[in-house]
């Protein structure tokens, strides 16, 4: 494995934001996995700014080799309460039967805006597991783009989005199934107080030669209050005919027959509501493998919502 | 312990309970029979506090607080328990964990101290024992995906763990095969002492042949239309309703009511 700093790479592209990142970045790092290799414990990733009006590109590179597997956790994370603008861009090279888990928790002070893009390449019979946890920053924008150019790929997203007061957060997720026999899923959960506002957009390719392709996705939102907002849209281009594609979006409240159930139990309303809304979102959760994280958005989770939630039984 | 009187409820312009007067004491089990939509399970919600049903008369004392004054919580935490003829699905939450996050809420609220994990265990692992439950259901979510046996055995796990004053156990035999409803009556009659009371809601006096009631009354079109003692329940199982439910037709029709 070698870890270094920033180093330049291609990434062709048309988006005005990575072009922008591509020309003024001069941070980040560059992460290679030799073959074979399997990487016990997760890799933490801490990119944090101490300036003031922090205007940062960060530019990454992973490289996976053959048969090699690892975790990540990373954190954006400014460390003053002044305004943050921060690009990040990462590619994720995933060559032929690889294992991968990005964790990203997004948890930045309230002056913080973040626009992160991955693009992930994946070969033949391999795995990329990215989890987006979204609690903090006044703006988040998330691109997650997926390429699967060998047999048997698989793309796994989870997302779980904690927004209270007038914070607002956006998911892009492309999969593009260039190869058959591969498989996509997306489970995002987004739960919505105060005046936060939420969008997910989740684009799935299937090119002619992609057959026997099964792709999966859910979004399902809470509101937890009046002023919230959800805008979800799912975008099927299916060119192949041998395949199995769902998507599906829910919007609501809580379960009132759940929370009476709760409540008829002795647990008081507040608790009840946020046991529920923990429940909601913990299926996403729990798919996460490094219990570090899951225990953090447990907390996290419980914080936003104000209450003591103790999950160690 | 529980005093109900004159209690009509119903929810918008649709009245359910038509005047229901019911008195329970410490140490007594009183069971409540009647037919399909006569009111039983609305009778049982509304003690427990549930919200869409709109009390327009009469009231409930429970040990001398006004339970209509209270919020579900607060009356689980005075001892009010009901065991749910549907119980409901909570994807996401272990048993373990719900069954936690009730008895800490609950101590928390009468001004007990936690309970100990190990004591909470060991509490949990001796009621499975009583209920013959198995191993592998703590950690399975809060009646997701389980039988209806299952369901009605978690409600009375639940009522073992909290140890209420009062227990309505609306239809718990529904869905119980004949050794769980052994099982189960069973566990119910074991905690059941001079302090504690129980109302059993059923169609059979199958489950009145293990738990053993004081009381018999039968509910139809929102009233109380009879009260007995337990023979009131196999004279019923004999001859079904029609017996008695013209009767008090007949009673309510002369009377327009
Ligand atoms: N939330 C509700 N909305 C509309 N109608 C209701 C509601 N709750 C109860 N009812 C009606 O009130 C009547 C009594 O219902 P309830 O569930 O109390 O009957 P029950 O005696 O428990 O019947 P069963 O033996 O079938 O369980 C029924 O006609 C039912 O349809
Ligand atoms: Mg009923």
């Amino acid at each position: 494995m070698s870890i270094s700093g920033f180093s330049e790479f291609e990434s062709n592209t048309n988006d005005s934001i990575l072009n922008l990142n591509k020309s003024l970045s001069q941070n980040g790092f560059t992460i290679s996995i030799d073959k074979n290799t399997v990487v016990e414990s997760p890799i933490e990733i801490l990119f944090i700014s101490t300036t003031e009006t922090n205007f940062s590109q960060y530019r990454n590179l992973i490289s996976i080799a053959e048969n090699a597997e690892v975790k990540f956790v990373e954190r954006i994370q400014n460390l003053n309460n002044s305004s943050s603008f921060v690009n990040n861009f990462t590619r994720i090279n995933c060559d032929k039967n690889t294992k991968i888990e990005y964790n990203k928790i997004q948890n930045n002070t309230s002056e913080s805006q973040l626009i992160d893009t991955v693009n992930v390449y994946q070969e033949q019979d391999s795995t990329c597991d990215i989890n987006t946890l979204i609690f903090g920053g006044s703006f988040t924008r998330n691109n997650l783009n997926f390429e699967q150019n060998g047999f048997n790929c698989e793309s796994n997203m989870n997302g779980v989005s904690v927004l209270d007061n007038n914070q607002l957060a956006d998911n892009h997720t492309f999969v593009d199934h260039k190869s058959a026999n591969c498989r996509s899923n997306e489970m995002y959960k987004g739960i919505y107080l105060d005046n936060s506002k939420g969008v997910f957009n989740g684009k799935i390719m299937v090119r002619p030669d992609a057959q026997k392709i099964d792709a999966f996705q859910s979004n399902n939102n809470l509101l937890l209050s009046e002023n919230s907002s959800i805008d979800s849209k799912p975008q099927l281009e299916i060119y192949a005919d041998d395949v199995k594609c769902s998507h599906g979006c829910t919007i609501g409240q809580l379960d009132d027959d759940a929370l009476f159930y709760m409540r008829s139990r002795g647990i008081g309303i507040e608790e009840a509501k946020a046991v529920l809304t923990y429940a909601f979102a913990s299926e996403a959760i729990e798919n996460i493998s490094v219990d570090q994280v899951k225990l953090l958005s447990k907390k996290l989770l419980a914080q936003k919502l104000n209450v003591e939630l103790d999950f160690s039984v | 312990m529980l005093k109900v009187k004159n209690l009509k409820a119903g929810i918008e312009d649709s009245q359910i309970l038509k005047g229901i007067n019911l008195e329970v004491n410490a140490g007594e089990v009183h069971a409540i029979m009647g037919p399909n939509g006569s009111g039983k399970s609305t009778l049982a919600s509304v003690i427990a506090g549930k919200e869409e049903y709109e009390v327009v008369e009469g009231n409930i004392d429970f040990e001398g607080d006004d339970l209509l004054e209270l919020s579900p919580e607060e009356r689980a935490q005075k001892g009010v328990f009901l065991s749910f003829q549907y119980p409901v699905e909570i994807p996401g939450i272990s048993v373990s964990n719900f069954i936690k996050t009730s008895i800490s809420e609950q101590r928390k609220a009468t001004g007990m101290k936690p309970m100990t994990t190990k004591d909470l265990l060991k509490m949990m692992r001796d009621k499975m024992e009583l209920l013959n439950i198995k191993n592998g259901y703590l950690s399975r979510n809060m009646n997701e995906g389980f039988s209806g046996g299952e369901k009605k055995r978690n409600e009375i796990f639940q009522m073992a763990m909290l140890e209420p004053k009062l227990s309505i156990l609306d239809e718990t035999d529904s869905g119980l095969d004949i050794d769980a409803l052994r099982i189960v009556a069973n566990g119910v009659n074991k905690l059941k002492n001079k302090n504690n009371a129980t109302i059993v809601i059923t169609h059979y006096q199958r489950l009145l042949d293990y738990i053993v009631p004081d009381f018999v009354h039968v509910l139809h079109n929102g009233r109380i239309i009879k009260s007995g003692g337990k023979k009131l329940a196999l004279e019923l199982e004999e001859k079904g309703y029609d017996w008695i439910t013209k009767e008090a037709d007949n009673k309510w029709d002369k009377l327009k009511i």
